[in-house]
């Protein structure tokens, strides 16, 4: 099973601009199906993106973010070639991490 | 006498038969008279005065070949595509062979690499248009494998991977000297220019008329190219769709009852929308709004 | 299309009926909408609020409610006999519409 995330880091000197896509149904539990049952809640509750064994991003996410999420932010410093490391955790435990270079 | 009565009957039948040739071959030119070819160049053509900004190759991204600011947004969206993991999906499953030790590229030319604008064909065995999705299908049943629902999902994710090895190759339908097959293209055409369903819309209505304009936040898409992106990962459906899962939407849309995945007269308008289409690029897997 | 806003307009208009329905005016005005819808699907031109009138009439009968069961039916057979109109029109019409 290839990874559940795809990110793309690029230091620009001063700051690194990080964006990530995250496959997942993010199901909201608010939802029924053609048959008229509850779909149960299966939703992203934290994200983290570590840089050099720092937290650069730690994200608590809810039912209300949606589906194959994406998400873009910026942080000072990173440089060419280090690891960044991502790590999304959902409600019913399962998780996935990947290391990404910077580039 | 009976024999008489026939041959009285016959010199009527060639009578009539004159004076339609003459009628035909008058000055009025004939409304129903098959020129796939000329249809299309004045399709092309009309398109083409319509849009004269847009490179002809460009009627393969859709609405963003004709609005700037949703291509800014598309743009932005491809620096992570959406299609992304059905890409990866649809190639795991091309590349798995059946249970019988065969595989998808057993059943297509040049081992299914490249083909996708080759599709849909007129199939001279059956007598009938043959679509990529059917073909897959068709293909998984002779190798002992049930059929795949059209329409989303696995479907979707081989037909993504397929038209991504065929990037930039320009459709190339053929229609074969048969009347089969001219007939196949007759009610593809057919189709598209039908009004049906309550509100009274043809595709054309929207995809020729309205081309480039406003459907409540889209933008229509013209109709040329319209099938090069397809299979496409539309952001209202939050998945992947094929063409026969935009077809059931747009009858569904028109308030006209869908008709079944793969219905001839799908597969024939979806002939016909591709012969139209012919030197346009395969774009596909697209993104939609 | 004027024609069909008449006839929404006009089945808006006239109060559809004025006396309590009974079960076999409900039952002849669901057999009338089956065979104008059947006419439509023929000619591959069933209205999708057609279809669903015509669904709710006939839980509406299933139910014992007689006039729902009629005011819908008379509904899907006005959409089905516009549908089968409009059909009958686009048989010749379309190729007006035809890029030449």
């Amino acid at each position: 099973m290839a990874s559940t995330i795809r990110v793309r880091a690029q230091a620009n000197g001063t700051s690194t601009d990080v964006q990530a896509l995250i496959q997942h149904p993010m199901d909201s539990g608010f939802v029924k199906d053609a048959n008229g049952a509850v779909i149960p809640p299966h939703h992203i509750e934290t994200v983290t993106f570590e840089y050099g064994g720092k937290v650069v991003l730690h994200a608590d996410w809810g039912p209300a973010v949606s589906k194959d999420p994406y998400v873009k932010f910026s942080f000072k410093g990173g440089a060419k070639g280090d690891p960044l490391v991502v790590t999304w955790v959902d409600n019913l435990g399962k998780t996935d991490t990947v290391t990404a270079k910077i580039a | 006498m009976p024999n008489r009565r026939i041959r009285a009957r016959a010199s009527l039948r060639v009578a009539v038969l004159a004076a339609a040739v003459a009628v035909l071959g008058g000055a009025a030119p004939a409304p129903d008279k098959t020129d796939p070819l000329a249809d299309q160049k004045a399709f092309q053509a009309s398109f083409g005065e319509r849009f004269p900004q847009v490179p002809f190759a460009d009627f393969a991204n859709g609405p963003y070949a004709v609005s700037a600011p949703m291509r800014k947004q598309w743009e932005d969206i491809m620096q992570f595509p959406p299609y992304d993991f059905a890409l990866d999906e649809g190639k795991t499953a091309f590349e798995t062979p059946f249970a019988n030790g065969k595989s998808y590229a057993d059943c297509f030319a040049n081992k299914g690499i490249g083909v996708r604008q080759d599709f849909p064909y007129f199939d001279t065995k059956t007598g009938e248009v043959a679509t990529l999705d059917g073909t897959i299908n068709r293909c998984r049943e002779a190798n002992g494998e049930k059929p795949l629902p059209y329409q989303v999902g696995l479907m979707a994710s081989i037909t993504a991977y397929m038209a991504e090895t065929s990037r930039d190759k320009p459709f190339d339908i053929k229609i074969p000297d048969d009347p089969r097959a001219r007939a196949a293209y007759e009610d593809g055409k057919e189709y598209f220019y039908t009004r049906r369903g309550q509100l009274n819309f043809s595709c054309a209505s929207c995809h020729v008329g309205a081309a480039g304009q406003r459907l409540r936040g889209d933008i229509l898409a013209p109709a040329i190219g319209i099938l090069a992106a397809f299979p496409i990962y539309r952001s209202d459906w939050g998945s992947m769709g094929t063409i026969d899962r935009r077809f059931t939407s747009c009858s569904a849309q028109m308030r006209s009852e869908p008709l079944p995945p793969q219905d001839k007269s799908y597969r024939d308008l979806e002939y016909f929308l591709s012969y139209m289409s012919n030197g346009v690029p395969i774009s596909g897997p697209g993104t939609r709004p | 299309m004027t024609r069909v806003a008449l006839a929404f307009m006009l089945l808006c208009s006239v109060p559809i009926a004025a006396h309590a329905a009974d079960k076999s005016e409900a039952e002849s005005a669901i057999a009338g909408a089956v065979k104008a819808e059947d006419a439509a699907g023929k000619l591959g031109n069933r209205w999708i609020p057609a279809e669903a009138s015509l669904k709710a009439a006939k839980a509406a009968f299933t139910s014992g409610s007689w006039d729902a069961a009629v005011a819908e039916a008379t509904r899907a057979r006005l959409l089905a006999e516009r549908a089968v109109e409009q059909s009958n029109e686009q048989k010749t019409a379309w190729r007006d519409a035809v890029i030449r």
